[in-house]
């Protein structure tokens, strides 16, 4: 009996792992900004899943889960090493792409990478939180104030002015490319 | 007065106890009032997104850079993971540092430490193929080769036999001076490779 019932989580654990690694990595990665760091904390979170898994019968959906075990191991992870989120220096290396796409190709990442960062740049450690969670996981504003352990309230004022930042700077954006056509 | 005393207590728990009532009735409205706002606010900006076109924007970037630098895991799960060997298959790749704690393994890391190997391996396959190589030349040469080396040797005679192994016990013995030891090998040397000169040449 007790064989078949781990027999059905671990099946189960299978499920999830295909579903959603690519969005637990996608919400790391947009935290972390390297590609290296999401792999290893999304490893991390899919042992922990494993490990806390008779817990989750009392906590909602997989994907919920999977995304607050995702959180929590990547705020253990910056408070043990002291840093912040997104910093200069896994952007720089992030630049220097390992997959080695064509020429064509390396040029628009680059352009893409170059306009992720400054919109990073625009948003506090917890707006890129949500706003990544809020892409990746399409959840909706009180699930993720669930996940992320916040009154909600307090997740839609960030959540709007992110988006406030976020016009601010395309539209910023969109000045300088009038500009550069004007002359 | 006893009586008017306890009429008057009862009279004040009463009004405690409507009090306390209306209070939790006015907490519940006002909480209900604050999930009524916070569902509405909550829905006006999931409409605000939905509509936006930086949102947009935002999300295109996000996955753009996502999907090339992705790499989705090359086993099947159910090759990485099983219940009974989690220990064995997907440990958390961490090392434990001084300080106590652990510290992730970087993958250039990983990548070092892997590449440090296949060199050394590579090395060795290297060596060895030097090894055989050279150890063909000059081990195994062609049979016809052999066959037509001229034959090259020293038949000493029993007496330079018998001298040499005099002047060795002599030496060993001790009862030489060391200047004349050396001078005596040198004789006899030279002795050795004129006679060999002779009879090679």
């Amino acid at each position: 009996m007790k064989d078949d019932s781990e027999e059905l989580m671990s099946k189960r654990w299978n499920e999830w792992f295909v579903s959603y690694h690519k969005i637990i990595h996608g919400y790391l990665f947009a935290l972390t900004q390297n590609p290296h760091l999401a792999d290893d904390i999304t490893q991390e979170t899919f042992i922990k899943a494993w490990e806390f898994r008779k817990s989750y019968e009392e906590r909602g959906t997989p994907q919920a889960f999977l995304f607050r075990i995702a959180s929590r191991s990547l705020n253990d992870f910056y408070r043990k090493r002291g840093e912040t989120l997104c910093d200069e220096e896994t952007w720089a290396a992030l630049d220097c792409s390992s997959n080695q796409p064509l020429p064509e190709e390396k040029m628009e990442l680059s352009e893409e990478i170059r306009r992720l960062r400054e919109m990073m740049k625009r948003l506090s450690p917890v707006q890129q939180q949500i706003l990544s969670l809020r892409y990746f996981s399409q959840m909706k504003f009180a699930e993720i104030a669930d996940i992320l352990e916040i009154p909600l309230n307090t997740v839609l004022s960030h959540a709007r002015r992110a988006l406030t930042a976020l016009r601010e700077k395309m539209g910023a954006d969109r000045e300088d490319e009038n500009r550069s056509e004007d002359l | 007065m006893n009586h008017e005393k306890k009429n008057n207590n009862v009279h004040i728990s009463e009004s405690d106890s409507i009090s306390a009532s209306e209070m939790k009735r006015a907490q519940k409205y006002t909480s209900e009032k604050t999930l009524e706002s916070e569902q509405e606010s909550e829905c006006e900006l999931e409409r605000e997104f939905a509509a936006s076109p930086e949102w947009n924007a935002f999300g295109k970037t996000l996955c753009a850079v996502h999907d090339v630098i992705y790499v989705a895991p090359k086993k099947s799960p159910a090759n990485v993971f099983h219940a009974n060997d989690v220990s064995v298959q997907v440990l958390p790749q961490k090392e434990t540092v001084a300080g106590g704690g652990t510290r992730y393994i970087s993958r250039a890391r990983r990548f070092a430490v892997g590449g440090s190997a296949a060199a050394l391996l590579a090395l060795s396959v290297l060596g060895v193929l030097i090894f055989v190589s050279n150890s063909e030349n000059v081990v195994t040469p062609p049979e016809t080769a052999l066959a037509e080396e001229p034959e090259c040797g020293w038949d000493a005679d029993d007496e330079e036999l018998d001298s040499m192994y005099q002047l060795c016990d002599r030496v060993e013995s001790d009862d030489m001076f060391v200047d004349m030891e050396i001078a005596a090998l040198d004789d006899s040397f030279n002795q050795w490779i004129s006679d060999s000169d002779e009879d090679l040449f």
